[in-house]
């Protein structure tokens, strides 16, 4: 009941003020719209690239056109130094410099200088990757280009070889052909047989003489026979025939003629001799010259056969060549980035990060704010007046922060699933789960600052650092991995980094409990021990609250030797000092120091500046112009004694 | 038999190496207007604090009694101690302290709610004793205001009423009206009256004397962190007033001339001072000086404008008292 009824007054108290209201109810929802809209695109972020180009080519128009093309702001300088100063001014976040004459030629320097500032730590190599990875992707497409053309020539290469192979094949056969054809001559032209025999024409001529000489003795035989007296009528026919052919014959004359043909058949033989000579001179020519021919054929044969062994190498080789194709030459490892959930826009990336940012912010500030709050209240103080137990207040505070940040959690929530249609719902229990221990986490942190400061500006300051740190130790704004090892070691116990990166496993990924329980319970240990130590906190601090610690320390250092009285942090010793501390202290700080039993300006008086008379008159006195006026009354009488 | 609501037995109390309160014995009665009176650093607080347990003494214990064990016979063995039960002692005490204590974001009557459902009270009882309160402390037409659009006087009745929703057997004030005008001051004072006249106890820690002489029936006097006495307006006068005071005003007002007596007279003067216009006397036989002052008046041809014999009030006794440390 009573949980019930602090629970409306807390919430009460919180909404009557109209601006906290707005803040606590509105400003979460304006933080993730905000971000919502910053992040809420899958396209590069809108980087501006400063870009010096001495002399404008097709080249460098094609790299200003892809990065106009992938969103980049493309600012072209006239002078390198304007550009690099325009970089040191953050008008633009890179400076690309192309050096001249920037075109794809062996002889001609390629290289883009990049002008980056370091000083933008979180930001710089993320430029330089963006920057770099379309350089290098049109980088990659002159090589593929380039590449592909030399692949294109190695295959008409092989082509023409292919086909001049068949040409050098078909040259062979001929060669080897015309090798037999010469050989074949030759064979013939050796078996020429060109000697010349002597032809015996006076031999000839003897037989013919011989002959002719018979001849003449036969018709004179026969012109001598008598034809008459052979008895047999047939033979005298005969006979008579005879003597008639040889009455009739041109034996001389013919002896003559011939005589005559075979000295022209010898005249003629000789030419031909004479010829058979010269031919016998040609043919030994004709041998050797096809001799050397044969050996020239040889010789070509054998370097056809060279070039078809080396043309065929050259062949296997560029047919042994693996890879053939210009973009896996280009980039023969490729790469291909998966995302491993379903998620497309940044925001649904961020968005476990940016939920528990929302929720570590607020419950630390929230519950550190009330905490404050409650302590300065007038109320504290009669809270504890009554029979309700301080475990009521504690968890009834802790309550209220819960169902606050709980509740613009769950709006926050409900907007991202309607509006940026994230799909948490099908892991909504471990969503939820890890929601609570966050808050609970979170709200336990801010109560314990809450309870260690006495205002709400250190409360604040305390709160905002703490999630400072949280933030800075996470993966949010610099990656982890860039810090050094033992700092690396203690992030990944930070609560804000245990908590996003479980809900973004949670949320994204979708893991089952059972991949998770270990960091859960971690998580969970985590926040049951500041839940624990904000609550014995809770105990000391009212326990401090009745004993006045300001006092306690008063008190307890009036008896040593250095005595100590504060009053806004400075120690005074004088009246000057203190009529100033207290003109500038504020009412709770002033109301701190007259509340209780200890009177501590009298006390001061009497202890630090040793004046009893002084003690006296501040005794009892409370207001803050009455002690003042009793200072400066003091002064001016101790002042004139002084002169005396 | 014993009718104490409250008693005090041997408390001690120190923070660090200092000791705010020394073997403190203390009764209070059912229905009695109760003073504390003490120097600034006395311990008065800090033993208003201890009653409720809101601080633990080293030594002693504190006990009460609820107001149904009241006309018990073996009233003492129904005493319960503080620590042992503190939700028991807050049921049956209210506590005002120095600064009015509610919440300024709420109004009046949400406040009064409030504070009564952290005592567990119903609802219906909560609206009755609120009625209650609202008529006594004559808040009823600002029971929806702000407690921060409450004037100084209201604030305080507020945080009365505040104390007492829960219709406690005792009510502490601490200072009841520090930072009040005279005339707020009276308003209290007459509203502790009444709240006295419901049959509920009261016990007042003040600075202001002169209002605690006339409205506690008891008075108990703190000094060095110990009780020094503890009785009846009355009682406490007689015991500590040392001396008589002669108030004398004349005109030209030569008191010097006029206090150059005979050394006997001397002798029997315990001090002398000035207060503006005034002079001041402190004797043990005011008669037998006024009879030789009012002869060098006289003498000295003085004008008398006022003269007057008193004994010393309850503010000037405590002056002395801590003056004589």
């Amino acid at each position: 009941m009573a949980i019930k009824d602090i629970l409306k007054k807390n919430f009460k108290i919180l909404t009557r003020s109209k601006s906290s209201g707005l803040v606590i109810i509105l400003g979460p929802l304006l933080v993730i719209l905000l971000v919502g809209l910053a992040f809420n695109t899958s396209s590069t972020s809108k980087l501006n690239i400063g870009v010096y180009i001495p002399e404008k080519t097709e080249l460098t128009g094609t790299f200003t056109d892809v990065l106009n093309e992938s969103g980049f702001g493309v600012i072209e300088y006239g002078q390198q130094e304007e550009c690099i100063i325009d970089l040191k001014q953050s008008a633009v976040h890179l400076c690309m410099v192309f050096p001249e004459n920037f075109v794809i030629e062996s002889n001609s320097s390629n290289e883009i200088l990049f002008y980056v500032d370091k000083s933008r730590t979180n930001f710089v190599y993320t430029i330089i990757n963006t920057v770099s990875s379309k350089v290098q992707l049109q980088s990659s497409e002159l090589s593929y280009e380039l590449t592909n053309a030399v692949i294109n020539a190695l295959n008409n290469a092989r082509d023409i070889n292919s086909e001049n192979m068949i040409k050098v094949i078909k040259m062979k056969e001929d060669l080897s052909s015309s090798m037999e054809g010469i050989e074949s001559v030759l064979g013939d032209l050796n078996d020429l047989d060109l000697t010349q025999e002597s032809v015996g024409t006076i031999l000839v001529l003897n037989y013919a003489k011989n002959i002719y000489d018979y001849a003449k003795d036969m018709e004179e035989v026969m012109e001598e026979v008598n034809c008459d007296s052979i008895g047999d009528n047939e033979t005298k026919e005969l006979c008579k025939d005879i003597q008639d052919e040889i009455d009739n014959s041109t034996l001389t004359k013919d002896y003559a003629n011939f005589t005559g043909s075979l000295n022209t058949l010898e005249q003629n033989l000789n030419l031909i001799k004479t010829k058979l000579s010269l031919a016998e001179a040609a043919k030994k020519s004709s041998v050797s010259e096809l001799e050397t021919l044969k050996g020239k054929v040889n010789s070509m044969l054998l370097s056809i056969d060279l070039i078809k062994t080396e043309t065929e190498k050259v062949n296997s080789e560029i047919e042994s060549l693996k890879v053939k194709e210009a973009k896996k030459i280009v980039s023969p490892i490729t790469t291909k980035i998966e995302p491993v959930s379903s998620q497309t826009a940044y925001i649904n990336y961020l968005f476990p990060y940016f939920i528990i940012l929302i929720i570590m912010f607020v419950s630390i500030l929230l519950s550190s704010n009330i905490i404050v709050m409650e302590k300065n209240s007038r109320a504290f103080f009669r809270n504890f007046t009554t029979p309700t137990t301080n475990f009521k207040f504690f968890g009834s505070t802790f309550l209220t922060n819960f169902l606050l940040v709980m509740t613009q959690v769950i709006i926050i929530l409900g907007i991202v699933y309607f509006l940026l249609e994230m799909n948490w719902i099908a892991n909504w229990y471990i969503v939820l789960i890890l929601i609570i221990l966050t808050i609970t986490l979170f709200t336990s942190i801010g109560m314990i600052i809450g309870y260690l400061c006495s205002s709400q500006e250190t409360a604040l300051m305390i709160s905002l650092g703490t999630s400072s740190i949280f933030l800075l130790l996470s993966n949010l704004v610099m990656p982890l991995e860039r810090m050094a090892s033992f700092i690396q070691n203690a992030a990944h116990y930070n609560p804000y980094v245990m908590a996003s990166e479980l809900l973004k496993k949670g949320m994204l990924f979708s893991l089952h409990i059972k991949q998770i329980y270990f960091d859960l319970l971690i998580l969970l240990a985590i926040a049951f021990t500041f839940f624990i130590l904000a609550y014995l906190l809770s105990v000391i601090s009212k326990k401090q609250y009745f004993t006045g610690f300001k006092a306690l320390k008063h008190i307890s250092n009036g008896k040593e030797k250095n005595k100590i009285f504060e009053l806004s942090g400075k120690n005074i010793e004088n009246i000057d000092d203190m009529i100033d501390e207290i003109n500038k202290s504020s009412k709770k700080e002033f109301d701190d120091f007259v509340e209780d039993d200890f009177s501590e300006f009298s006390l001061w008086a009497r202890d630090i500046y040793k004046n009893k008379r002084l003690c006296k008159m501040l005794t009892g006195v409370k207001d803050k112009e009455k002690i003042i006026r009793i200072l400066e009354e003091f002064r001016e009488i101790d002042g004139k004694k002084r002169k005396k | 038999m014993d009718k104490a609501v409250l008693k005090i037995s041997h408390i001690s109390k120190s923070f660090g190496k200092s000791d705010i309160l020394k073997d403190i014995n203390l009764k209070f009665y059912p229905g009695e207007i109760f003073g504390l009176i003490g120097a600034s650093a006395s311990g008065k607080t800090t033993l208003l604090r201890t009653i409720i347990g809101f601080l633990e003494p080293e030594k002693g214990k504190v006990f009460f009694r609820k107001e149904h064990l009241l006309s018990h016979e073996n009233g003492s063995e129904k005493f319960k101690e503080v620590l042992k039960d503190p939700a028991g002692i807050k049921e049956i005490v209210g506590f005002a302290a120095q600064t009015p204590s509610f919440y300024e974001e709420l109004t009046l009557k949400e406040n009064l709610e409030y504070f009564g459902s952290l005592y567990n009270l119903k609802k219906e009882s909560i609206a009755s004793n609120l009625k209650t309160l609202l008529g006594l402390m004559n808040l009823n037409d600002s029971i929806n205001l702000k407690a921060s659009q409450l004037s100084g006087g209201m604030k305080r009745r507020l945080d009365m009423a505040c104390a007492l929703i829960h219709d406690p057997q005792v009510l502490i004030l601490d200072e009841p009206t520090s930072d009040l005008d005279p005339i707020l001051r009276k308003h209290v004072w007459e509203l502790v009256r009444k709240i006295n006249k419901k049959g509920t106890t009261i016990i007042i820690a003040s600075h202001n004397l002169k209002e605690i002489e006339e409205i506690c029936d008891r008075i108990a006097i703190i000094k060095d962190h110990r009780v020094l006495k503890v009785g009846t307006t009355e009682e406490i006068r007689e015991e500590f007033s040392e001396a008589e005071e002669i108030h004398l005003e004349s005109f030209p007002g030569n008191y010097e001339k006029i206090m150059e007596l005979p050394s006997k007279y001397r002798k029997q003067i315990i001090n002398t001072e000035q207060k503006a216009t005034e002079f001041i006397i402190y004797t043990k036989k005011p008669e037998y000086i006024l009879h030789e002052l009012l002869h060098k008046i006289e003498k000295e041809k003085e004008t008398i404008i006022q003269l007057k014999v008193k004994k010393p009030d309850l503010d000037e006794i405590f002056v002395s008292l801590s003056a004589n440390k």
